[in-house]
């Protein structure tokens, strides 16, 4: 097969934070304790973990916002020049808002919107891999209905349906090979449709099993717009216009065990397993191929992994409970395949957080996750770039509950 | 319970690569070779592709592992000098006889700064002497050749004028080298090629100073000039690194003109088909003649290959003149019928001839060259001439490749890295070279010489080998981090 000037424009972000580093932020008390908490009420925000739960509460009707502010770095450095690169990445905030209503004992309703999928990554117009990407910037919300029911005291189940919503900016050098400062702009709107549901089963007091599946997503860009800016002889060979693409998220499986030791200290563990296996390419479809400009088929080959997190959390007092937790989340993406779109290292993450009573209706949470992403020498071998990888964020977080 | 190392450090950071020079010493680096170790890009020579040369981005890396300063002999500042007084070739719109507009490669100047290598007082070789001593246009034999400064300007340009008889391996042994890098043999056959095998295949006659500029040297001639560069460039110790020659049908000069066309039609190829009937009969009449007199050879076989035939609609190679072919001008034809003084050496080329870069293409498109008129044969590579090049460069690569592993010196394919340019091309940091004429990045606007990446490229090639002989760690410079050619008007 001919390589065509322009190879391949594959790039699609929404990916950054999921498979990229893996930052999961729904809800600021469960960010404190290892980001889990599938198997146990922690208020509106059960709407996204585990929307079985969401009739758990004491309260008819409780409210939950927040927002975390990410802050990463990823390294790169090429072992055969020597130079070493470094993002240089906008602040990233994410947030979130549930509401969760109990129609009766047995029934509640919720909404959540977040926005799982949505941060920014900025190797610079100049860096040695633009010809893979410049910078990508994605805003993505999820739009979540979901109804629970409790079968009986220890059973409850619970389902809804997710609306997807995303904006996406892509910046990239264009390697043609007459001109030095060719580039493309890809923005576009993308949406997509998929589904969640949840178990949850109190086996005795003390333990507590939760079970929840988010669906696949395949997200869809029908409009996106391809902006050329290349020099005047190479207008003709690559014209501004439209493009198609489609992207699955992944679905993501995930039980977790809960344990009170005390009335005051609770602990749990959570596997989550996110089907990667799904994302096997990006095909990238052009309005207008020209000699220079082919549609593309880029593969990614992503593996599926589990994540691993274990947390707890510890009620000081009336007032206060504090939260600690961890989790290992391995990168879905092959050494082969590694692309600085979508810097993934093996993360580790380590979290702490906390919840203050104000008052009965007004909780504030507080959370911090810094993760640490393991050094790895990859390469995106159908582009030949490669090299090391290293990478860190800080994330600290806040929420707000109110519940009547 | 965690290590505390895990916390450290907000950023995320690297130790430096480490870089060494294993067991070469680069302190007094030298290059020799042609245009290629010159840094001459699309038919010139021009200062600001000197400071871009292979061994000049080589010896900027070596600076780290213990390389010292690298001078070469810079022009002055202009459009460049080539060989026929030109100022080098850019990409410019020009409109072709069919009023198409288009980029091609075309001169950026009137006229090169011809003063460079003409005139005395801009001569430079007092600055001497000088890292790199590439001359372009340097055969093998030359290198070791006294007097070659006289013969050749742009040595003559830089040789030492106390002494006008140094050769160019003397100017390169007057730095006390401790590494080298030789890469020369290209010019042996490259004449040749790209005059379209109009000199002559030397093989067997060992005396180059008997050699016609477009000849092809005797590889055995070539083996003996090569293991004295390779002598007198490490008597004094130094270690080096010797590139191999590449396949000249690899580089765009011979792939950029198609050998057909597709442009005609079923009326067209009616015409030419009448046109050429009297042309394919006199041939079977030659193959009677010949039959009648046993001390000529015509056979029924030569005169089928000859016959002119096109079909509408498909692909029809060009009609060339070949001199290879049988004269039915002879007397012994034209006794018998006075109109064979018409039949001229011609014939169809065959798939895998080639057809060279400066075959005019007006002519082609507009002057029925190729279809109603035979393309002249310095614009034509035929099979022969391809093999008789092959043959000679295979030659030349097996002393290269003997001579630097009996030496213990770093060996660079580059043979086989133009080839996979030619074959499918290299991706590098998400840039895809090949060996397409303009397009394909790797190669400047004359086809034959490297672009300013394609040269980074090399150079990284180069850095692979030495650090494979030698055990060093040099680092390789980013391709991308050079410029492509800008477009001119």
């Amino acid at each position: 097969m001919r390589r065509r000037i322009l190879p391949l424009l594959a790039m699609f972000p929404f990916l950054l934070q999921a498979g990229g580093f893996q930052v999961n932020l729904q809800g600021n008390k469960q960010t404190g304790m290892g980001h889990l908490g599938t198997s146990f009420y922690l208020g509106a925000s059960s709407t996204y973990f585990n929307p079985a739960m969401m009739g758990l509460g004491e309260q008819k009707f409780n409210l939950e916002l927040g927002a975390s502010g990410i802050i990463g770095t990823v390294a790169y450095q090429n072992q055969q020049t020597g130079i070493t690169e470094t993002t240089d990445n906008p602040v990233g905030t994410p947030g979130y808002l549930y509401a969760t209503y109990k129609i009766n004992d047995k029934l509640a309703a919720g909404l959540g919107i977040y926005t799982p999928f949505g941060n920014a990554v900025n190797w610079g117009e100049d860096w040695s891999g633009q010809n893979l990407i410049q910078d990508i910037s994605l805003l993505s919300v999820f739009i979540q209905p979901t109804l629970s029911y409790k079968l009986n005291d220890k059973l409850s189940v619970g389902a809804g349906l997710t609306y997807v919503v995303g904006v996406v900016d892509i910046n990239r050098a264009v390697p043609a090979p007459i001109g030095n400062d060719n580039s493309v702009n890809l923005s576009g709107d993308a949406t997509g449709m998929g589904f969640n549901a949840g178990l949850h089963y109190q086996a005795t007091e003390k333990l507590s099993i939760g079970f929840s599946y988010r669906s696949q997503v395949d997200i869809e860009l029908d409009e996106g717009e391809a902006n050329f800016s290349v020099a005047d002889a190479l207008e003709t060979s690559f014209p501004d216009q439209g493009f198609t693409s489609e992207l699955p998220l992944p679905s993501t499986t995930t039980l977790g065990i809960a344990y009170k030791v005390s009335e005051k200290l609770l602990v749990s563990v959570e596997a989550s397993m996110v089907d990667w296996d799904a994302y096997e390419s990006l095909d990238f479809d052009f309005d207008n191929n020209t000699a220079s400009l082919d549609d593309s088929e880029n593969p990614r080959n992503y593996e599926s992994q589990i994540i691993i997190r274990a947390g707890a959390q510890y009620m000081v007092n009336e007032k206060l409970t504090v939260r600690g937790g961890a989790y290992y989340d391995p990168s879905p993406i092959q050494d082969d395949f590694f692309n600085p779109e979508t810097p993934n290292t093996d993360n580790l993450g380590l979290t702490t957080g906390l919840s203050y009573n104000v008052s009965e209706k007004f909780v504030v949470d507080a959370s911090f996750l810094y993760i640490y992403g393991f050094e790895r020498e990859s390469e995106y071998e159908p582009e030949g770039f490669g090299g090391k990888y290293k990478a860190r964020s800080y994330i600290p977080g806040i929420g707000l509950n109110y519940k009547f | 319970m965690l290590p505390a190392a895990l916390l450290m450090g907000c950023e995320p950071e690297f130790d430096d690569v480490e870089f060494n020079q294993g067991t070469a010493d680069f302190s007094t680096t030298v290059a020799v070779g042609n245009s290629l170790t010159a840094g001459f890009q699309s038919n010139a020579l021009r200062r600001e592709k000197q400071l871009v040369s292979f061994p000049a981005i080589i010896a900027e890396q070596l600076k780290q592992v213990g390389g010292g300063a690298f001078t070469q002999p810079l022009l002055a500042e202009g459009v460049g000098i080539g060989s026929a007084g030109n100022a080098e070739f850019g990409l410019a719109y020009s409109t072709n006889c069919a009023m198409e507009t288009s980029l091609a490669p075309a001169p950026i100047a009137a006229q090169g700064q011809i003063d460079q290598i003409s005139n005395p007082a801009t001569f430079v070789g007092a600055d001497g002497p000088f890292n790199n001593v590439g001359v372009p246009g340097a055969k093998s034999y030359h290198l070791g050749f006294p007097g070659y400064a006289t013969l050749n300007p742009f040595y003559g340009r830089f040789a030492n004028p106390s002494d006008p008889n140094e050769t160019v391996v003397a100017a390169a042994m007057r730095n006390n080298p401790t590494f080298f890098m030789l890469w020369i043999g290209n010019n042996d056959v490259l004449g040749y090629a790209t005059s379209g095998g109009s000199g002559v295949n030397q093989t067997g006659n060992p005396n180059p100073a008997t050699y016609g500029n477009n000849d092809i040297t005797d590889p055995t001639a070539f083996a003996g000039t090569y293991q004295q560069l390779i002598g007198a460039l490490t008597a004094t110790g130094a270690k080096g690194v010797v590139a191999n020659i590449p396949d000249v049908t690899s580089i765009p000069y011979f792939n950029a003109v198609p050998i057909g066309t597709d442009a005609v039609d079923a009326t067209t190829a009616a015409q030419l088909n009448a046109a050429y009937a009297a042309y394919n009969g006199a041939l079977d009449n030659a193959v009677q003649i010949a039959a009648a007199k046993p001390w000529i050879d015509f056979s029924q076989a030569e005169a089928d290959s000859r016959k002119i035939s096109f079909t509408g609609g498909q692909i029809n190679t060009f009609v060339v003149l070949d001199p290879a072919l049988t004269d039915l001008t002879d007397t012994a034809y034209t006794n018998v019928n006075p109109a064979f003084a018409g039949v001229i050496q011609m014939r169809q080329a065959r798939p895998g001839e080639k057809l060279i870069l400066t075959t005019p293409g007006d002519s082609l498109l507009c002057a029925m060259w190729g279809t109603a008129k035979p393309i002249p044969p310095q614009y034509h590579l035929t099979a022969a001439e391809i093999d008789s090049i092959s043959t000679a460069t295979d030659a030349y690569n097996n002393t290269i490749r003997n001579i630097a592993s009996t030496e213990g010196l770093a060996f660079v394919d580059m043979a086989s890295i133009l080839n996979r340019l030619a074959n499918g091309g290299v991706t590098i940091d998400g840039i895809t070279f090949n060996a397409d004429f303009v397009t394909g990045g790797a190669f400047s606007m004359d086809g034959v010489h490297l672009s300013t990446r394609g040269y980074a490229f090399t150079a990284n090639e180069f850095i692979n080998a030495i650090n494979a002989t030698y055990g060093a760690n040099i680092p390789k410079v980013s391709v991308g981090d050079y410029p492509n050619i800008e477009v001119t008007n």
